[in-house]
């Protein structure tokens, strides 16, 4: 590109003509550029007006940059603009002089700084904030399940039992809900008094040794008692007429207490333990609250004319004594089982479900989940060692398991095959009865 | 994150796709090329092919065989030839990204704010397919406005005039953005085409268009001088009249009559700016003046001519010819706070 000349600058209105062969700033030693400037104007007579006229520069910026006051002009562009256009018309080599100018007038080189303007947001809560409610937040949920988790804490926990006041006012469930609660265990608490009665008669027993044999064979129905005892049954019969001798009151007493105790015989302590044991004791248990049925009843009639004598009689106290066996039995009849499990009762439920045929039991603590036909749930939950849930008689219901192997399930009171070993997980066990009892159960 | 990441594995360039010269500047590097936006088309057994680009090719123009054509594929600031314009961009920028990077660079291209939705989206394209990741599009005055150090986001008024190869923008900038802007399309290729016509007519010698812009650069001028001739240049063509190359000798002044009409346009298209300009804005440009940047801006007097008709002081900017690809660079690096002046059209 060819050098720009400006000999046209200082036509007309001069009329000078410029020296473009000389420069008058290479070669001098001058600090400031605003003084050359001045300088060479003042050399080629021309006035301040008369330049800012021509060049359409304002006065008081040539002013600041022949003073060298370079903050005044307009921005760094523009000055080094107006410098190049005034040491052009006066014809100095412009861009040696914006050269010096620029050397000299700092902070020229440094591009302006553009900055846009910005929006104002507007005031709302500042994302830092939220952020860290939110982590907050989300620490607390986590450490409040932790923690529930930890303890074993469910919500069902949490909430109180109904105090005994209430329950009391609850007419019709309550007489239903102790009836199954005994149910299960309903062969416990008959064995359970035998013990007792046995020891218990054995004082009167001591007293009246042939009474209580005597009258053995007549409520005894085992073929053993009596093949064992043939003479003392032959003897028998004189012995209701010392026994008839005495007071009425040994006469019920005889009546009742004989079932269990007399069963032993001679072994009387034997006898009473054995049917503690689980595995025979249905047998003698049947009979047995027979009799206690007839001594209620014997209670409830013959106390109406004999009461008085019976208390004057010193064997009457086994009547008051058969009085509370009768009545005690049925309400402690839980506590062998948890005599097993001392630090924790044994839960059974479900047990509005009176109709249940079937009745999961975990041996060990198992999780199990319940779903109805329609994919209803009916239960989920850890069922400790001891547990029990009774099933609703229902159909389509379907059993969800982590521990298989420690679930013990009763159809009908009977145990039917495992669904499976010990720490395997089943889904969609059926718990219809008839495929539990077949082995089905798991099969689909 | 991936954005960045292929920042610093990619060579981010700035491109001034100008209808003279083409720009490109690279981040962190600066202006590494600088060339005519020519390309030497080769037909070779029917198939076109690119022969040379750039200076090599701006050499052949006028001067090629039957089979070899000298193009240039941008007229009046915008791609003419689509194909052609691709495959020069492709050229610039492998010659400038270095092939180690595997990211495929992102791009910046000044498009004249005249230009309609087509021209644009054909340059934005041809970008893509040169190998672009992405291609924002900045619009070339305030392109310009930056790169000549102008405080475009400020809440006062600037005025830049760029006289470019195909067409001159005008605009008033202020807090960022383009308050007017006016595009016309004569620039420097007008000026010589204006010189050829001049010469054929008064003198019936056909000069070719590296003569006219040789002309105008050496003595052109936008004004006539005060006095006499002015300097004076030997020039060489054909002559029309009996066929035969002639050489004659023309001067500053007739040269200045040949650029009569496109510098009149030039201020034409300024004072329109001006009248449409808010008081308030033109009240800031009184004191500080238009700023003129652009090759054509080195033409002589035209600092002096568009004072004289305006009556604002003009400054000419430090580096009229790579301002605009400046303000493009300037953008790149800065792209965060500058991002507001870039325009895509995804």
């Amino acid at each position: 590109m060819a050098q720009r000349q400006r000999p046209s600058m200082d036509r007309s209105d001069h009329g000078h003509e410029p020296d473009d062969g000389q420069d008058p700033i290479r070669g001098r030693d001058s600090p400031s550029i605003g003084s050359e400037l001045r300088d060479a104007r003042l050399k080629l007579g021309q006035e301040l007006a008369d330049v800012a006229s021509v060049l359409r520069i304002r006065r008081v910026f040539l002013e600041a940059i022949e003073e060298d006051h370079f903050d005044q002009l307009p921005g760094a562009p523009y000055a080094v603009g107006f410098v190049r256009a005034y040491a052009g018309h006066l014809g100095l080599d412009a861009d040696e002089v914006v050269r010096c100018f620029k050397e000299q007038a700092s902070g020229l080189e440094r591009p302006a700084d553009l900055a846009f303007p910005e929006v104002i947001t507007e005031s709302r809560i500042p994302r830092g904030a939220i952020l860290l409610i939110s982590v907050v937040l989300v620490v607390v949920a986590y450490g409040g399940w932790y923690y529930l988790s930890a303890k074993n804490i469910t919500i069902s926990d949490i909430i109180p039992a109904v105090p005994e006041k209430l329950a009391s006012l609850i007419s019709g469930k309550e007489p239903d809900a102790p009836a199954p609660d005994a149910a299960p265990t309903a062969e416990a608490p008959v064995p359970e008094p035998a013990p007792e009665p046995a020891t218990a008669p054995a004082a009167p027993e001591v007293g009246a040794g042939e009474q209580e044999t005597a009258s053995a064979p007549v409520t005894e129905e085992k073929p053993k008692a009596t093949a064992k005892t043939p003479e003392p049954a032959a003897t028998s019969p004189p012995s209701p007429e010392p026994a008839a001798t005495r007071p009425p009151p040994p006469e019920t007493a005889s009546t009742g207490t004989p079932g269990p105790s007399s069963r032993g015989g001679a072994d009387a302590m034997s006898g009473a333990t054995a049917p503690a044991d689980e595995g025979g004791g249905e047998a003698p248990a049947l009979p047995a609250p027979e009799p206690f049925a007839s001594t209620l009843e014997a209670l409830a009639i013959a106390p109406a004319s004999q009461t008085r004598p019976a208390a004057a009689v010193p064997t009457a106290p086994p009547a008051p004594t058969k009085l509370q066996f009768t009545g005690v039995p049925e309400i402690p009849g839980v506590p062998p089982r948890s005599a097993a499990l001392p630090e924790r009762q044994p839960r059974v439920y479900g047990e509005g479900n009176s109709d249940s045929r079937v009745i999961l039991r975990a041996t060990r603590d198992s999780w199990i989940q319940v779903h109805g036909a329609d994919n209803v749930l009916l239960l989920t939950r850890i069922l400790r060692a001891g547990d029990s849930y009774r099933v609703p008689n229902r159909n389509g219901l379907t059993l969800m398991t982590g521990n298989a192997g420690a679930l013990e399930i009763l159809v009908d009171g009977q145990p039917v095959p495992p669904i499976g070993p010990f720490g395997a997980v089943r889904r969609d066990v059926s718990l219809d009865p008839d495929r539990l009892k077949t082995g089905l159960a798991t099969a689909n | 994150m991936f954005s960045r990441l292929f920042g610093m594995l990619s060579a981010d360039m700035a491109i001034d796709l100008g209808t003279a010269n083409t720009l490109v500047y690279v981040k962190g590097r600066g202006i590494v090329l600088n060339e005519p936006s020519v390309v030497a088309i080769a037909e070779i057994r029917g198939r076109k092919q690119v022969l040379a680009v750039g200076d090599e090719a701006k050499m052949m123009v006028g001067r090629t065989p039957g089979n070899i054509e000298a193009i240039r594929p941008l007229r009046d600031g915008v791609i003419a030839d689509f194909e052609i314009a691709e495959e020069m961009i492709k050229h610039f920028i492998r010659q400038v990204h270095n092939r180690r990077s595997f990211a495929s660079p992102q791009i910046i291209i000044c498009v004249p704010s005249g230009s309609t939705a087509v021209e644009r989206r054909a340059i934005q394209e041809s970008a893509e397919s040169a190998g672009a990741r992405r291609v924002f599009l900045i619009e070339e005055p305030m392109a310009a406005a930056i790169g000549a150090g102008l405080p475009v986001t400020e809440a006062t008024g600037s005025m830049v005039v760029d006289v470019g190869g195909g067409t001159t923008e005008v605009a008033v900038l202020s807090l960022g953005g383009i308050v007017y802007s006016r595009s016309v399309r004569v620039g420097g290729d007008k000026m010589d085409e204006a010189i050829i016509a001049y010469i054929r007519r008064n003198h019936n010698l056909l000069v070719g268009e590296g003569s006219a812009e040789r002309i105008k650069n050496e003595i052109g001028s936008a004004c006539p001088p005060p006095d006499g001739e002015g300097r004076v240049m030997e020039i060489k063509g054909r002559d029309l009249m009996n066929g035969v190359p002639k050489e004659l000798i023309i001067s500053e002044r007739q040269i200045a009559e040949a650029l009569a009409e496109p510098v009149s346009a030039i201020i034409e298209a300024v004072k329109v700016a001006l009248e449409h300009t808010a008081p308030e804005l033109a009240a800031d440009i009184v004191d500080k003046g238009i700023m003129l940047t652009g090759g054509a801006a080195l033409l002589g007097n035209l600092d002096y001519v568009l004072r004289h008709a305006t009556g604002l002081p003009v400054s000419i900017a430090d580096e009229p010819l790579s301002c605009v690809v400046l303000g493009t660079g300037r953008t790149l690096e800065e792209m965060k706070t500058l991002k507001n002046v870039l325009t895509t059209s995804y």
